[in-house]
C-alpha cells in the first residue's frame, strides 16, 4: 500500500472528511448541551466529602475557632454546601435562592477567603440562609473541594457522597430544573 | 547514502525530543532555592482556571497565589512532584495540567506527530529513490 | 437610510457573483476572450460595490449611528476617532465585511494580470475567486449582517473592549486578513491548473508574487498580534498556543512550504502535484481558522461571539471550498506531465523537499494540538488542556531540522552539486556554532533546550553569511564601493538572505526571552529604593491622571545604573468607566539587547503596591526578526519581476 503513491491523492480528501465530520458532531453537541462545554465538571462527583476540617463560626455565641463543622449531623439526609464570600457580587444575587433551598434541605455555608466581621455584615445585610456556617480563611478548604471561584454549590446525598456541583450563582432556572429534581429523586 | 542522511536527521529529532522532555531549569539541589525553583517549574505547568491562557506561575489572581503557596508547602513537606500533580488532578481534573498526561486517551495526542513524521519520511525516501533511477 | 444602501449593495453583489459563477461555468469548455473580459469587468464591479458598502459601515461608526446594532454594541461616542474606525473590524460582522473587501480587491488585482497569465487559467482563477466571494457574501447576508438595526435606539453605545483600543491591535486584523485572503489567489491558481489541466514553470513564476505577498502580510499580522500581547497583557507573554493563534500559524507554515516549493517549480517541472496540494491546503487552513474562531467551538480570549448555527454555515462553506478542490485533486492530479529528472540528494530541491516534509508535519502537529481537546471532550467528556509544554516536546523538535537545513540549502546548487567546497563550508559553520554555543554556556549557565535553540540561531546566522560570502566569491568581482556590493547582493539573492537572517534573529530573540529572562517581584511603597540585577529602581510617586476615556493610576519609577539615572518608567492601571473594565499598562524600556518590563499590581499607601520587574533579553529581536522575514519576502518580489523580464 505504501508503495502506491496513489494513496497520496485520496488521503487529503479522506482526512479532510474526517475533520469535517467530527467538527459537525462537536457543533451538534454544542448546540444541544452548551453548558457541558463551558464549565468544568467537578472531580468529586461520586466521592465522599473531603475530610478537611472547616472551622465553624457562629455570630450569636462565640465558639469561633474552637469547633469544626460537623457534617455527621446530616448523615441520613440530602444537604447542600454553598461556598460564598462577602466580597462576591454574584453571591448577593443568589442569596434569595439559597434561602429557598434552605427551606427544603439544610444548607451549609462556607465563607471563602473572608474575614469574620465582613461575613457578619454580609449576612446582616442580605440575610442568613444557612443552617451552619464555616470559615475558610485562606482558601485551603476550597482547594480540597476543587472550588475555583465563588459562589459554588454542592449537593451531598444521604450516604455522604457528592452528587452535584454548580459553579456560579444558583439562578432560579438551575434551582428549579437541576437541583430540585435531584433532591426529589432520593 | 539516502538511508544514512535520513537516519541522521531522524536521530537528531529523537535527541531533540528526548532533551526537550527532560528540561532542567536549574540543577542546583540546595534546599531553599530548590524548593523555589521546583515550585516555579510545577506552577508553570498548572493552568490558571480563572484566567485566559495563563499558568498559575504567570497569573496574579488569588487562586493562582493560593495554589502556589500550596505547592510550596507540599514541597517543604517532602511530597514529590508526581503526587502534587495527582493531588491537583484529583480535585480539579486533568484540564488543570498544561502538559497533558500520558493516558490511554492521550496516546494519539503524543504519538501522532511522530507517526506522521515517520510515514512522511518513508514516502519521501521512496520518492527520492524512484526518481534517482 | 444610508446603511440600507450598504445592505442593498451587498445583496446586489451577491446576486452578481451567482450570475458570474454561472457565466464562468457555462463558458468553461468553449473558451473565448470575450468571456474573460466580462469576468474582468465584473470583478471590478464587485470590488467597487463592496468598497462602497464598507465605506458606509465605516461612516456609520464615525458618526456613531447607534441605530445600527453593530455600532451600538461595539462603539461609543467618547471613543477616539481612530478607534471608532478600527472598531469597524473589531467584531464578527465588520471583520467579515473587511474579509470580503480584501477578497474582492485581490480578485480585481489578479484580473488585471491578463497580459501575463494565459486567458484560460485567468478566467478559472477569477471564477474560483468569485465563487468563494459568493459563499462568504451568503454567509454575511444570511447570518452576519452588519447593517442590522436595533429595536430600541440606545443613548450611547456599549463601547469597545479597552484591550482592543490600541494601535497595534487596530492594524493586526487587516494585516492578517491580507495574509489569509491572499492565499485564496494561490488556491485559485491551483484549482485553475486542475481545471485547465495545464501547469508549467510560467505558472510558478506567476503565482510567486501572490504567495509572497500573503506570506509577508501573514508574518507581519501574526507578529503584530504577538507584540501587542507582549506589551498589553501585562506579564510579558507573547505566544500561548491559543487555538486562534494556531489558526493563523498553520496557514503560515503551509505558505512557507508552498513558497519554497514554488521556487523549485520555477526552475524545474517537478513536485507539481505536491505544490497544487499545498496551494489548496494553505487557503483551506485559512478557512479552517475562520471556522475555529467564529463557530462557537472554542472559548478563547480571541474568539468572536460564539454561535453554533454560524459554525454550521462556515462548515458548509469549508466543505464546498475545500472538499471540492480536494476531490478534483484526487481525480486529476495524475494527468500532469512532469520532468523526469534525477533528484540528487545533495541539492537545493532535496533540501526544500525535506524541509517541506518537516513543515507539513509541524503544521499537522499544531492542528492536532488545537483540535484534540475539542474532539476528546466531545467523544468522552474528558477535558484536557494543552499548553506550551506539549508543543515544546513535539513542534520544537520537528522544526529544528528545518532551521538546520535552512542554513545549508542556499549553499547547495540546483540539480547536480558541483564541486564547490561544500564540506569545507559546513565544517566552518559547525566550528563557529560550536564555539558560539560554548560562549553562550559560559555567559550564563543554561539548560540543554536553551543551548540547542541558541546553537540553531548561531548555525543559521553563520549559514547565511557563508551563503553571501559564497556568492561574492563565485562572482569574482572586486567591489570598490559599498553600493557595488549592495547591488550585487540585490541582484543575486538578497531577499532570501534577509528572510533567513530574519529567522535567525527571531530564533535568537526567542532563546533570549524564554531562557535568559530574570524576574523580581515584591511589595514596594513610595520612596523605596531597591536593587534589581545590576540596576537601582526608585519608586518616586503615584498619581491619578485622566485619559480620553479612562482614568489612570500612574506610578513613576526611576531606573539608575552606576549612580546615574538612565530612564523613567511609568506603569499604569487604567479604569474604563463605560466598559467597566480595567487594564494594566506595563512600563517597557525597549533596548537592542533587551527590555526592562515593569508591572504595577494592587496596593495602597498603607501596605504599598505589589510590583513585578522583568528583564527580557533580546525580546525585540522577536519582532525585528519577523519584520526582516517579511521584508525579505517583499524584496524577493522585486527580484522576481526583474528576472521575468529577461
Amino acid at each position: 500500500m505504501i508503495n502506491n503513491f496513489k494513496i497520496l491523492r485520496i488521503l487529503p480528501f479522506v482526512l479532510f472528511l474526517l475533520i469535517i465530520f467530527v467538527s459537525a458532531l462537536v457543533l451538534y453537541q454544542l448546540k444541544n448541551e452548551p453548558k457541558n462545554f463551558k464549565s468544568i465538571k467537578s472531580q468529586l462527583i461520586g466521592k465522599n466529602i473531603p475530610e478537611i476540617l472547616i472551622p465553624e463560626v457562629n455570630y450569636f455565641r462565640s465558639l469561633n475557632g474552637k469547633q469544626n463543622l460537623n457534617f455527621k449531623k446530616f448523615q441520613n439526609q440530602i444537604f447542600a454546601v454553598n461556598f460564598f464570600a462577602s466580597w462576591c457580587a454574584p453571591c448577593r444575587i443568589e442569596s434569595p435562592i439559597i434561602e429557598e433551598l434552605n427551606k427544603i434541605i439544610p444548607v451549609v455555608g462556607v465563607a471563602y477567603k473572608d474575614k469574620f466581621n465582613d461575613t457578619k455584615s454580609f449576612l446582616n445585610d442580605f440575610g442568613n440562609p444557612y443552617k451552619m456556617i464555616g470559615l475558610d480563611e485562606h482558601g485551603k478548604v476550597a482547594i480540597e473541594w476543587g472550588v475555583y471561584g465563588v459562589p459554588e454549590t454542592f449537593l451531598i446525598n444521604k450516604k455522604g457522597k457528592i452528587i452535584y456541583r454548580h459553579a456560579g450563582p444558583l439562578l432560579y432556572n438551575t434551582f428549579k430544573f437541576e437541583v430540585l429534581p435531584l433532591i426529589q429523586e432520593k | 547514502m539516502l538511508r544514512n542522511i535520513n537516519k541522521v536527521i531522524f536521530l537528531c529529532c529523537l535527541v531533540l525530543t528526548i532533551s526537550q522532555n527532560t528540561l532542567a531549569a536549574n540543577t542546583s539541589n540546595s534546599g531553599k532555592s530548590f524548593i523555589i525553583n521546583k515550585t516555579r517549574e510545577i506552577s508553570q505547568n498548572i493552568k490558571c482556571l480563572v484566567c485566559q491562557n495563563q499558568s498559575i506561575d504567570e497569573s496574579n489572581s488569588d487562586l493562582a497565589k493560593d495554589l502556589k503557596i500550596l505547592i510550596k508547602d507540599k514541597l517543604k513537606d517532602g511530597i514529590n512532584e508526581e503526587e502534587i500533580y495527582s493531588f491537583l488532578r484529583d480535585r480539579y481534573g486533568d484540564s488543570i495540567l498544561l502538559k497533558p498526561p500520558l493516558k490511554t486517551n492521550t496516546i494519539l495526542l503524543w504519538f501522532l506527530p511522530f507517526i506522521i513524521l515517520i510515514f512522511g519520511s518513508i514516502f519521501v525516501i521512496k520518492f527520492l529513490k524512484s526518481s534517482y533511477k | 437610510m444610508i446603511p440600507e444602501i450598504g445592505h442593498v449593495l451587498l445583496i446586489i453583489t451577491f446576486v452578481a457573483t451567482i450570475m458570474q459563477v454561472l457565466f464562468w461555468i457555462y463558458n468553461m469548455k468553449s473558451f473565448n476572450g470575450f468571456a474573460l473580459n466580462i469576468l474582468k469587468k465584473s470583478s471590478l464591479i464587485n470590488f467597487l460595490f463592496i468598497l462602497s458598502s464598507f465605506f458606509i459601515l465605516t461612516y456609520s461608526f464615525i458618526v456613531s449611528d447607534f441605530s445600527l446594532l453593530i455600532v451600538s454594541n461595539n462603539s461609543h461616542s467618547l471613543k477616539p476617532l481612530i478607534y471608532k474606525i478600527s472598531g469597524v473590524w473589531g467584531n464578527h460582522e465588520g471583520s467579515l465585511l473587511l474579509w470580503v473587501l480584501i477578497l474582492s480587491a485581490f480578485t480585481f488585482l489578479v484580473s488585471k494580470q491578463n497580459s501575463v497569465i494565459n486567458a484560460k487559467l485567468l478566467s478559472s482563477i477569477i471564477g474560483v475567486q468569485t465563487l468563494i466571494l459568493g459563499l462568504f457574501l451568503a454567509f454575511i447576508l444570511f447570518t452576519s449582517n452588519p447593517f442590522e438595526r436595533v429595536e430600541i435606539l440606545p443613548l450611547d453605545g456599549r463601547g469597545l473592549n479597552p484591550l482592543l483600543q490600541d494601535p497595534g491591535l487596530a492594524l493586526h486584523p487587516p494585516m492578517l486578513y491580507i495574509g489569509y485572503v491572499g492565499l485564496s489567489v494561490s488556491f485559485s491558481f491551483a484549482v485553475g491548473a486542475l481545471i485547465t489541466g495545464e501547469i508549467n514553470k510560467e505558472w510558478a513564476q506567476q503565482i510567486m508574487p501572490w504567495i509572497i505577498i500573503s506570506w509577508s502580510a501573514l508574518t507581519i499580522g501574526i507578529a503584530l498580534g504577538s507584540w501587542w500581547a507582549y506589551y498589553e497583557l501585562g506579564w510579558g507573554g507573547w505566544w500561548f498556543w491559543d487555538p486562534v493563534e494556531n489558526a493563523s500559524f498553520m496557514p503560515w507554515l503551509i505558505a512557507t512550504a508552498l513558497l519554497h516549493s514554488a521556487r523549485v517549480l520555477e526552475k524545474k517541472l517537478i513536485l507539481v502535484n505536491w505544490i497544487i496540494l499545498l496551494s489548496i491546503l494553505a487557503f483551506s487552513f485559512s478557512l479552517l481558522g475562520t471556522f475555529i474562531v467564529r463557530s462557537g467551538l472554542l472559548t478563547s480570549v480571541h474568539a468572536f461571539a460564539s454561535d453554533p448555527s454560524r459554525g454550521i454555515f462556515i462548515l458548509i462553506i469549508l466543505a464546498i471550498a475545500t472538499g471540492g478542490p480536494l476531490i478534483l485533486y484526487a481525480l486529476k492530479s495524475s494527468s500532469f506531465k512532469e520532468e523526469k529528472t534525477q533528484f540528487n540528494l545533495i541539492s537545493k530541491e532535496s533540501a526544500i523537499l525535506i524541509n517541506n516534509l518537516f513543515l507539513t508535519t509541524a503544521t499537522a502537529t499544531v492542528l492536532i494540538g488545537t483540535l484534540y481537546p475539542l474532539f476528546l471532550d466531545a467523544f468522552n467528556g474528558n477535558k484536557i488542556s494543552i499548553g506550551p509544554a506539549y508543543y515544546n516536546a513535539t513542534f520544537a523538535p520537528i522544526m529544528a531540522p528545518v532551521v538546520f537545513l535552512m542554513a545549508i540549502a542556499p549553499l547547495l546548487n540546483w540539480g547536480q552539486n558541483k564541486k564547490t567546497n561544500l564540506s569545507k563550508k559546513i565544517i566552518f559553520i559547525i566550528i563557529v556554532t560550536f564555539f558560539g554555543t560554548i560562549c553562550l554556556y559560559l555567559i550564563e549557565e543554561s539548560s540543554l533546550f536553551a543551548l540547542i535553540c541558541g546553537a540553531l540561531s548561531i548555525w543559521l546566522f553563520t549559514g547565511v553569511f557563508a551563503g553571501i560570502a559564497t556568492s561574492i566569491k563565485e562572482a569574482k568581482i572586486k567591489f570598490n564601493k559599498f553600493s557595488h556590493f549592495f547591488f550585487f547582493i540585490w541582484k543575486t539573492n538578497l531577499g532570501i538572505h534577509i528572510a533567513h537572517i530574519g529567522v535567525a534573529v527571531f530564533l535568537a530573540g526567542v532563546t533570549g526571552e524564554q531562557f535568559y529572562k530574570t524576574e523580581y517581584s515584591g511589595r514596594k511603597n513610595i520612596g523605596d529604593i531597591f536593587n534589581v540585577g545590576d540596576k537601582l529602581l526608585e519608586f518616586k510617586k503615584i498619581e491619578m491622571l485622566d485619559g480620553p476615556n479612562y482614568k489612570s493610576q500612574t506610578a513613576t519609577f526611576t531606573i539608575s545604573k552606576n549612580s546615574k539615572i538612565i530612564n523613567t518608567l511609568k506603569p499604569e492601571k487604567r479604569f474604563y468607566p463605560i466598559e467597566k473594565s480595567q487594564t494594566t499598562e506595563a512600563a517597557i524600556l525597549s533596548g537592542f539587547l533587551g527590555d526592562t518590563y515593569l508591572v504595577l499590581g494592587d496596593g495602597n499607601k498603607e501596605i504599598g503596591w505589589s510590583i513585578r520587574v522583568y528583564f527580557n533579553p533580546l525580546v525585540s529581536w522577536i519582532w525585528g526578526g519577523a519584520c526582516l522575514m517579511a521584508l525579505g519576502g517583499l524584496v524577493s518580489i522585486s527580484q522576481n519581476t526583474k528576472s521575468r523580464k529577461k
